[in-house]
């Protein structure tokens, strides 16, 4: 941002809070009871409201007001979603447009007052017409509610953790009493014995049967922390039932200035005002339950328990097929099924669109251009597309970092593009996919384009490469990914210095996943980055060398080919094979991590794919595939680059899992010789 | 001078905020939205946090729930325009936010409430 004044901030904040009104208006015009898009809404237009104020924009604050009003009640279920308020919406997102052109201090326009009467005359109309979204969770009696004094019954379960979470119930119950006459009975039946009490959980529960001249949003007010993981419901009662039973064994607790209400006598029988709770209830747990949030610990506990269940299901099916048994072999059967389809389930539960981190980057792409002056629009695709949290929480860095270095290297200005014949607008392309077992999200920028040749030159100057040495394009463009490179003749503040493409290299890395650049001078770069669906399981390729299990991970795998004696001996030193025409270099891992003993007559080479290269591995045998759970190797082998990490084998043992880009970098880094042996 | 984190999902009232109190002499540095916020705080805890109320992620009532868990809890202060379905304002209050300050303010109410919350 430059140090412009806070209200050339804030209207560009404001076109940006507008330009996405309109989008979440026009998606709720497909699907009306969207409660989050509700919700975002109603953050814009008050953000608008809030920031129009501070910097002297009365008209557009006062205006925003009523159109902020309209959405709170749609959002309290007061009012519903129809085209007219649609358009009003949209009516009145093009009148602040217009209201904020005109200077600070402005009076409201004819336009606004005409809009302003027309978002009234529908909330006067809808609360008719609404009815029947409140009155269905209470029959009748809560649109009468607050008038002189509703009888509610509040039954309130708290979470367990309440407490701990920083929470006090009675402080709850305390406002809850600020509200108006209650009656408050504690439940106490889920309060273990005294061994098994845990001093930080909360076990009561409480009904409170509270009169109040207040709307039920004040009541529900009170519970506004701990709505989402209690048990709450909020019932009127007739008026007539002021007694009857509340849930049976309780203790009236009728601290402070309760004023108990007449006892039971006179009240209608428990079911008739008992029912509605019921209906309450179970209508609010199938519009809460919808989704749950959980901490992403917990998550990860289940993952790691889900890896041991599959590692310890494979042993229990490898014990059943060397016993024969058929006893045995039908359950052993049925486990594999079910534990196959829980570790599915499992890690389904962590898989997350990327379109809540490509959303991040309009913002980003918006105040970059602005401050580069130049025109780019972004376009997302495939934003639904899931990848594992973990993943995703590491993948927002280096795509900011790539996007920077789009649209600061990359695209060209206006009149650049113009002069090149380009249109003055760029495009940048943010798009994900799935191939396989992995998720590609791809980068692509209509701009310049790579230029090889700086980046050769820049390659010579820093001693990269040999000034008589050929490379192809692809590895020119592979040049960037070197530690100390960065082609920008001057640091700006944009892309930023010292951490160049070898980061982000080394962050995808992390991920396991891989980086390919395409590029044409004056047509455009695309980046994509493979990324693994998840990082907890791998398909893996199970092999021995020297009476040792390894695993080659399946996504880099293409095929398998025999290696004969003589065949090797033909190619003596020069450590190539012939496949189908093409030459494969390949690495013999049994000198490579110098183990002894006679390899056998024929080898297999496990042909892979690395930086679009392929590579062969020796191993003596290849074992089949093998669903793989990764458990890190710990801090003290962090060192070692050929793995991954390892797994335990169904027989107990280990098995390490290869890194293909680590045994390369380490196979470059060993002199020669020192492998010829 | 007070450390002081400023947290609004509006880029024009954060810088506002941070110019006038970076001008008051303090250190301060900004979030976009309440989870934005424990994060920085996380980091490096402020003596102060003057936050919104209505924020993506994570809003600000439940910024000042987390922060109150904190071993070393800020003392705070919560802003927001009027409106809206609950009066936030007051339940900042409940959670502990010393001086509430309703949009639109002018700097010196910021200010002075800034000096006197760090005084209390």
């Amino acid at each position: 941002m430059n140090a412009s004044s806070p209200t050339a901030t804030f209207l560009l904040e404001a076109e940006d809070l507008l330009t996405q009104i309109e989008d979440i208006v026009l998606d709720l015009g497909k699907q009306a009871d969207d409660g989050e898009a509700i919700g975002r809404l109603f953050r814009a237009f008050h953000t608008i409201k809030g920031s129009g104020a501070m910097f002297g924009f009365e008209s557009v604050a006062s205006f925003t007001h009523h159109i902020e009003n309209a959405l709170d009640k749609v959002r309290n279920g007061e009012a519903r979603v129809t085209d007219q308020l649609i358009q009003l919406i949209l009516a009145s997102r093009d009148q602040i447009t217009e209201l904020l052109a005109l200077p600070q201090g402005s009076a409201l326009t004819p336009g606004a007052e005409r809009i302003i009467a027309e978002v009234r005359a529908f909330l006067g109309e809808s609360t008719e017409s609404a009815k029947p979204v409140v009155a269905a969770s209470a029959q009748s009696p809560a649109a009468t509610a607050g008038r002189q004094g509703t009888t509610w019954l509040v039954s309130f379960v708290p979470p367990q953790g309440i407490v701990v979470s920083g929470l006090e119930p009675t402080l709850l119950l305390r406002d809850l009493r600020s509200l108006g006459a209650c009656e408050i009975v504690t439940h106490l039946e889920t309060v273990p014995s005294l061994q098994e009490i845990e001093v930080e959980r909360c076990y009561l529960s409480w009904d409170i049967r509270l009169t109040t001249d207040r709307g039920i949003d004040a009541i529900k007010d009170v519970f506004i922390f701990v709505e989402d993981e209690s048990k709450l419901s909020i019932t009127p009662l007739p008026t007539v039932a002021t007694g009857g039973a509340m849930r049976a064994a309780g203790e009236v607790t009728a601290p402070g200035k309760t004023e108990s209400m007449p006892a039971s006598d006179r009240g209608v029988p428990a079911a008739e005002w008992e029912a509605p709770v019921a209906a309450g209830a179970s209508k609010r747990s199938t519009a809460k339950d919808s989704s749950v949030r959980v901490p992403a610990d917990k998550l990860d506990r289940l993952v790691n328990l889900v890896g041991e269940l599959v590692m310890n299901q494979s042993r229990l099916a490898q014990v059943a097929a060397r016993l024969g048994d058929a006893d045995l072999a039908g359950p052993a059967e049925a486990i594999e099924r079910l534990v196959g389809e829980l570790r599915d389930s499992v890690l389904g539960i962590r898989m997350m669109p990327i379109g809540t981190t490509f959303s991040r980057f309009k913002r980003l792409v918006h105040d970059l251009s602005k401050d580069l002056g130049k025109e780019v629009d972004l376009v997302t695709e495939g934003a639904d597309t899931e990848l594992d949290k973990t993943v995703l929480d590491q993948l927002g860095d280096p795509l900011v970092h790539l996007i920077r270095n789009s649209l600061d290297h990359g695209i060209e200005t206006p009149e650049r593009r113009t002069a090149s014949g380009k249109p003055a607008k760029g495009t940048l392309r943010l798009t994900a996919s799935h191939e396989g077992s992995h998720v590609v999200v791809s980068i692509h920028d209509d701009g310049k384009g790579l230029d090889t040749d700086a980046i050769r030159s820049k390659a010579l100057e820093k001693g990269l490469i040999g000034p008589d040495q050929v490379l192809s394009d692809r590895e020119t463009f592979a040049l960037i990914f070197l530690p100390g490179f960065s082609t920008a003749k001057q640091v700006t503040a944009v892309s930023g210095r010292g951490v160049g493409m070898d980061v982000v290299k080394r962050q995808i890395d992390a991920l396991r996943g891989g980086i390919q650049i395409e590029s044409t001078r004056g047509a455009g770069t695309s980046i994509h980055l493979t990324l693994p669906l998840t990082l907890a399981i791998i398909d893996g390729l199970l092999v021995e060398l020297g009476g040792d299990q390894f695993i080659i991970p399946m996504s880099v795998v293409t095929e398998n080919v025999e290696l004969q004696r003589s065949e090797r001996s033909r190619h003596n030193g020069r450590n190539t094979i012939a496949v189908r025409g093409e030459l494969i270099p390949y690495l013999r891992l049994r000198e490579l991590f110098e183990i002894g003993g006679e390899e056998p007559d024929i080898e297999k080479i496990v042909i892979a794919r690395h930086d679009g290269q392929r590579i062969g591995l020796v191993v003596d045998r290849v074992l089949g595939s093998h669903q793989t759970v990764i458990q890190s190797l710990g801090r003290f082998y962090k060192h070692i680059e050929v793995c991954s990490g390892a797994t335990i084998m169904g027989n107990g043992r280990v098995a390490l899992i290869f890194d293909l880009a680590g045994l390369i970098t380490h196979v470059k880094r060993t002199p020669a010789p020192a492998r010829a042996a | 001078m007070a450390s002081i984190l400023v947290v609004d999902d509006s880029t024009s009232i954060r810088e506002f905020l941070v110019h006038i109190l970076v001008s008051a002499g303090h250190s301060v540095t900004a979030a976009a939205n309440g989870q934005q916020a424990l994060d920085a705080f996380k980091a490096n805890p402020t003596d102060l946090v003057i936050t919104d109320m209505y924020m993506p992620e994570r809003d600000g009532l439940e910024l000042m729930v987390s922060l109150r868990r904190s071993p070393r809890p800020p003392r705070m202060i919560a802003m927001s325009s009027q409106g809206g379905p609950l009066n936030v304002l007051r339940m900042a209050r409940n959670l502990g936010a010393r001086i509430t300050l309703q949009k639109p303010f002018q700097s010196d109410a910021l200010l002075s409430a800034v000096r006197s919350t760090l005084a209390a």
